[in-house]
């Protein structure tokens, strides 16, 4: 990648890449929607978790935060995936092993279901419009309805 | 009308007799898994607006299950110097002709927001300044590769290109430039992918458009290389005001040349019915156009409306969900129920015992078309088991909110699939009808 390519991303990115995402500690999120520039972000308060969510044109991105203040997980839709390596955090090379491995049968343009270190992975759609959601069953909140994450 | 009507119905009645004549032959040991056969089955419709449609079957390096595959002919803008891509992925789910870079031995040129570059270039790195690039990002997976312009034959006279300079396809290769970290896992060669490219045919001209491509946070699908690497094109930004949609990889069927170009309104994708226990020998057709000639009459059908994303409504299970209908999904992927457990052996693939009979209605998101399906969903470690390739029974999960309609859905049936913006006697897509 061109050094100009990547300073964006890194201007774009620095407090998840500084103190990841997933796995990580909510203020990661809060600084991110703050410099996160040009986006929308909302917060939404449940009795036993917070949504963060940021949007940019029609791509959303919500991260899941336990009332402990921990990332428990992501989830995105819209044309295009986000930079994964930013908002995966440490779990990428987990994300990205999976995707390698996963596929078995399901091929062509299946969705993908995975595992894979401790992750939970699906990502489906089709061009133009995609779905992603990577989750840490460890650290669900009790009573936590997975359906939840999107 | 009644006459093409009438050569469907014939082929697909001879589809049946095959059928009904294999019932007899045991395919497995598997009490939960339904009689499968052979085959040949065949729905065969003939035209210059047509081109067959083959499951891969197990012998191919690579082959998977209920893979659609066509041969595409390539050509030189404007000349007879062309080739001929065989085993190439028919998806009704994306957009545009994918090959690649490997196979391709004809010298076709790249793209560029400067200086076109020969390919095949002399090393995959040795990208031409200012080369077009692309992250094509499918629900999963990802192609990523050079650009270039070639005639692209679909049927065995039509040839698709626009203004009569080539049509954008682009160049599987992910030792191209210097790979994206957006791109995660591409697509490396035919044997790991199991085709030889991806001919995407479905609703829309291209595979992002408007907003989508411009001021995207970085995140657009292409990208200018050169010998330093690739960075985003951003067509907001005036130095990559040469890149146009018109450069961007395009569904060739929506653009046949002088003489075709009334076809470019929709195709159909043609499947005989198999036994729900499998099949190996299967073949089809893909036609080209909507009610334009006498095998593309298209009535009796139900036009179920899609939005500007390409999802209508599936109703499933008490929930409404997004619903496309894909032939490059090889099952059918929706939200599992409490009778639908995961396999053990082929996760992510519902085994059921017994077969379960299932139901759902797909919907129009604007206008009355809807339609009530009935789908049977088999064991799918047994169907693997089979030695079988096609099963119009295999299953699988998905997300919560999604009914990816793959190509269990096309056998049997005659699948429309209207292009966006383009009219037909089924009306206006995107749209697909049956």
């Amino acid at each position: 990648m061109k050094p100009v390519a990547l300073l964006s991303l890194v201007m774009l990115f620095t407090p998840l890449l500084s103190q990841a995402s997933l796995g990580g500690v909510e203020s990661s999120v809060q600084q991110d929607q703050v410099d996160f520039h040009d986006s929308k972000t909302n917060f939404y308060r449940h009795p036993t978790y917070h949504i963060h969510e940021i949007t940019h044109d029609r791509l959303a991105i919500r991260e899941f935060v336990t009332l402990d203040g921990k990332v428990f997980a992501v989830a995105w839709k819209g044309p295009a995936h986000p930079d994964l390596s930013a908002i995966l955090g440490a779990h990428f090379q987990d994300y990205k092993t999976a995707m390698e491995q996963s596929r078995g049968q399901r091929r062509g343009r299946a969705p993908v279901s995975a595992h894979s270190n401790g992750l939970r992975i699906e990502v489906g759609g089709h061009i133009r419009s995609i779905y992603g959601r990577v989750w840490i069953p460890n650290l669900l909140p009790g009573g936590f309805d997975l359906s939840e994450i999107q | 009308m009644k006459r093409s009507n009438n050569i469907l119905r014939w082929a697909i009645a001879l589809s049946s007799l095959a059928l009904l004549s294999a019932c007899g032959s045991d395919n497995s040991n598997n009490a939960d898994v339904p009689a499968g056969s052979y085959g040949p089955f065949t729905a065969t419709v003939t035209g210059a607006n047509t081109m067959p449609i083959t499951l891969a079957t197990p012998g191919i390096p690579g082959a998977y299950v209920n893979e659609p595959t066509v041969s595409v002919k390539i050509c030189v803008p404007n000349t007879t110097n062309c080739q001929t891509i065989n085993n190439v992925l028919l998806d009704t789910g994306s957009f545009g002709l994918r090959i690649f870079q490997s196979l391709v031995s004809i010298p076709i040129t790249t793209e560029t927001t400067s200086v076109p570059t020969m390919l095949p270039s002399p090393s995959p790195s040795d990208t031409g300044a200012g080369t077009v690039a692309e992250c094509a990002q499918f629900g999963t997976g990802m192609d990523w590769g050079p650009v270039a312009t070639a005639d692209v034959y679909l049927g065995s006279e039509s040839v698709a290109s626009i203004a009569g300079a080539g049509v954008p396809v682009q160049l599987i290769n992910a030792g191209f430039g210097t790979v994206p970290s957006v791109c995660i896992a591409p697509d490396t060669d035919p044997v790991s992918a199991g085709y030889n490219g991806i001919l995407g045919v479905g609703q829309f001209a291209s595979d992002c458009a408007g907003s989508n491509c411009s001021a995207f946070l970085g995140y657009e699908p292409y990208y200018k290389c050169d010998a330093s690497g690739c960075s985003n094109i951003d067509t907001a930004n005036s130095a990559d005001a040469a890149f146009t949609t018109a450069m961007q990889v395009t569904n060739p069927a929506t653009v046949f040349a002088s003489g075709a170009e009334m076809n470019a309104n929709g195709l159909a994708v043609v499947l005989p019915a198999v036994p729900a226990g499998g099949a190996t020998v299967v073949t089809g057709t893909l036609i080209f156009g909507i009610g334009t000639s006498s095998n593309n009459s298209a009535s009796g059908t139900v036009t179920i409306q899609a939005d500007a994303n390409g999802y209508m409504l599936t109703q499933f299970n008490g929930e409404t969900l997004d619903g496309f209908i894909d032939s490059g999904s090889n099952g059918l992927y929706f939200p599992g129920t409490s009778s639908l457990p995961d396999c053990g052996d082929a996760h992510g693939f519902f085994c059921s015992n017994p077969i379960q009979q299932l139901n759902a209605t797909m919907a129009s998101v604007s206008g009355s078309g809807a339609a009530s399906i009935g789908f049977e969903v088999v064991n799918a470690d047994g169907l693997f088991n089979s030695g079988f390739s096609a099963f119009p029974t295999l299953a699988g999960g998905s997300a919560q909110d999604q009914f990816d309609w793959g190509l269990p859905f096309f056998y049997g049936r005659t699948v429309y699939v209207g292009f966006n913006g383009k009219s037909s006697s089924l009306g206006t897509g995107p749209y697909w009808a049956f």
